[in-house]
């Protein structure tokens, strides 16, 4: 009797690996490696653990019980990405726990725009509003990777909108990475969605050696005088920055009117005063939509979705486009350490690279290191906030201009 | 390959457009707060001197108003006293004819 069973059946994990050829095989081991790496650096706070967490945990979760389907082909439990026929997705629904959350708020871009919504909440626009244009050409040198790693991405084989999509990972903002890549290259989301959070996880502790690379010592200690205090603004200006500003960008982009208006419908619950709201998306909404994110993202990591020929093309360009941006965030703080004649901390320019807040956080802490009396994390606010604006601008433009050229 | 250069330099300079209208109208918005916040501060003095202004407009108003009709009391009384002189000067002739 027990010499009929066959222990790879009986253990379809393991049978599977056996199956599936050592190339997948090794794939998959990788990755259970990389998800107990990314929970180790997540507890340790090297990486942000409300995402590393639940991805790393999903990863292992995936790659581990992958087991053989009806039909003979490698599946699983989780969700099936690439279905596509609503017969058949109505079918997977049925059977795959995580398959209605991945259609009804993943891949429709929803738990995007809740992420959104919970960033809006998080951002004072008072710091934008007492420096508009400083604050805006910083963040539009940092998005000098979104623009470079297009042609980069093109010379490398990708098409126009592949490279469009990949090249948004230059903005630092998840969701914008997600909403372009969903509307110009659905069939790489999934890597590029991947990549692009991995890698914004990266950011606290890749950038840090980036400024103490390119910017001395004796500048980052820099300690900015102020003629005048800074102006504090009342909740009704800010309110009123919130709502004028989501009517002009939606006029001028309705493809990425969601985003605009996700962005700042967080900023008018945040400064109408209505507090069980904001409590709601500030808190639930933030960190369930994150945590669902981190989730979904883990369980996208199964090896042979990421096994796509592109998946080291993407790997390759999205760190160029991350360091370029970086790099054009300092140039932009150069350039206002020179207009303002010395008076200016150059480090401000990395928290012109979105990603709020970690990257004005990683700003202030440096410069605290080098001088404990300077105190940039207004600037660096400021910077920050435009860093969004500007990302949903430029995919605003990408959606709306590459399918034309 | 260059085709796609400029096209990408097109949309960064699209970009840098948008970006500084949309810094434009956060000035404004931001100008504008600064202005309600000076009209707010300085409320009582501007409806003082505003309504200093308005009394100090009543009261040329009114001396350029009795100025005026002072004129016409004037001219009438001036015209009048001609009138006057006139019938006096006449009678006097007539005095003076019939004499």
């Amino acid at each position: 009797m027990m010499e009929n069973i066959d222990i790879f059946s009986l253990f379809q994990g393991i049978g599977t690996m056996a199956a599936s050829g050592w190339f997948l095989a090794t794939a998959r081991v990788v990755l259970i490696v990389l998800g107990f790496l990314l929970i180790y650096l997540g507890w340790k706070g090297v990486l942000e653990p409300m995402i590393m967490i639940p991805m790393g945990l999903g990863m292992i979760a995936i790659n581990c019980g992958t087991l053989i389907m009806p039909d003979g082909t490698l599946g699983n439990l989780f969700l099936d990405p690439m279905v596509t026929d609503t017969d058949e997705l109505m079918n997977v629904m049925q059977i795959d726990f995580l398959q209605p959350i991945y259609t009804l708020t993943f891949s429709n871009g929803l738990i995007a725009c809740f992420v959104f919504m919970g960033i809006g909440t998080l951002l004072d626009v008072g710091y934008l509003l007492q420096r508009p244009f400083a604050s805006i050409f910083l963040a539009l040198c940092a998005e000098l990777g979104t623009f470079l790693t297009i042609p980069i991405a093109s010379a490398m084989g990708l098409t126009l909108k592949e490279s469009a999509s990949v090249a948004m990972v230059g903005g630092a903002d998840g969701p914008m990475v997600l909403f372009t890549s969903l509307v110009l290259a659905k069939h790489l989301f999934v890597p590029i969605t991947v990549v692009a959070y991995l890698y914004l996880g990266l950011t606290y502790g890749g950038y840090p050696y980036l400024v103490k690379l390119l910017i001395p010592q004796r500048l980052r200690a820099i300690k900015m005088t102020e003629k005048k205090a800074p102006k504090q603004y009342d909740a009704k200006v800010k309110l009123a920055f919130a709502v004028i500003l989501c009517a002009v960008l939606c006029f001028l982009f309705p493809v990425a009117s969601p985003l605009f208006f996700s962005l700042f419908i967080g900023v008018a619950v945040r400064e109408s005063g209505m507090k069980h709201v904001y409590d709601f998306v500030s808190g639930p909404l933030l960190y369930g939509s994150t945590f669902m994110l981190g989730m979904l993202l883990g369980v996208l990591c199964d090896a042979h979705l990421l096994l796509d020929p592109n998946i080291i093309k993407l790997l390759i360009l999205s760190v160029v486009a991350l360091l370029l941006s970086g790099i054009g965030g300092i140039a932009g703080g150069y350039i206002m350490y020179f207009i303002r004649k010395g008076n200016y901390n150059p480090v401000i320019g990395i928290a012109a690279v979105s990603c709020v807040p970690t990257t004005a956080k990683v700003a202030q802490k440096l410069v605290s290191k080098e001088n404990p009396d300077s105190f940039i994390l207004g600037d660096a606010l400021g910077a920050n906030i435009s860093g969004v604006i500007t990302s949903a601008i430029i995919a605003g433009i990408y959606v709306s201009f590459i399918p034309l050229l | 390959m260059s085709n796609l250069f400029f096209s990408t330099l097109a949309m960064m300079g699209i970009t840098f457009i948008i970006g500084f209208f949309v810094a434009g109208i956060i000035k404004i918005i931001a100008n504008w707060a600064d202005f309600f916040d000076f009209y707010h501060l300085h409320k009582e003095e501007i409806v003082n001197m505003k309504r200093a202004l308005r009394s100090h407009h009543h009261v040329a108003l009114t001396e350029a108003t009795t100025a005026e009709q002072g004129n016409t009391y004037t001219k009438g009384h001036q015209s009048l006293a001609h009138k006057i002189k006139e019938t006096v000067d006449g009678l006097k002739t007539k005095k003076r004819v019939t004499a």
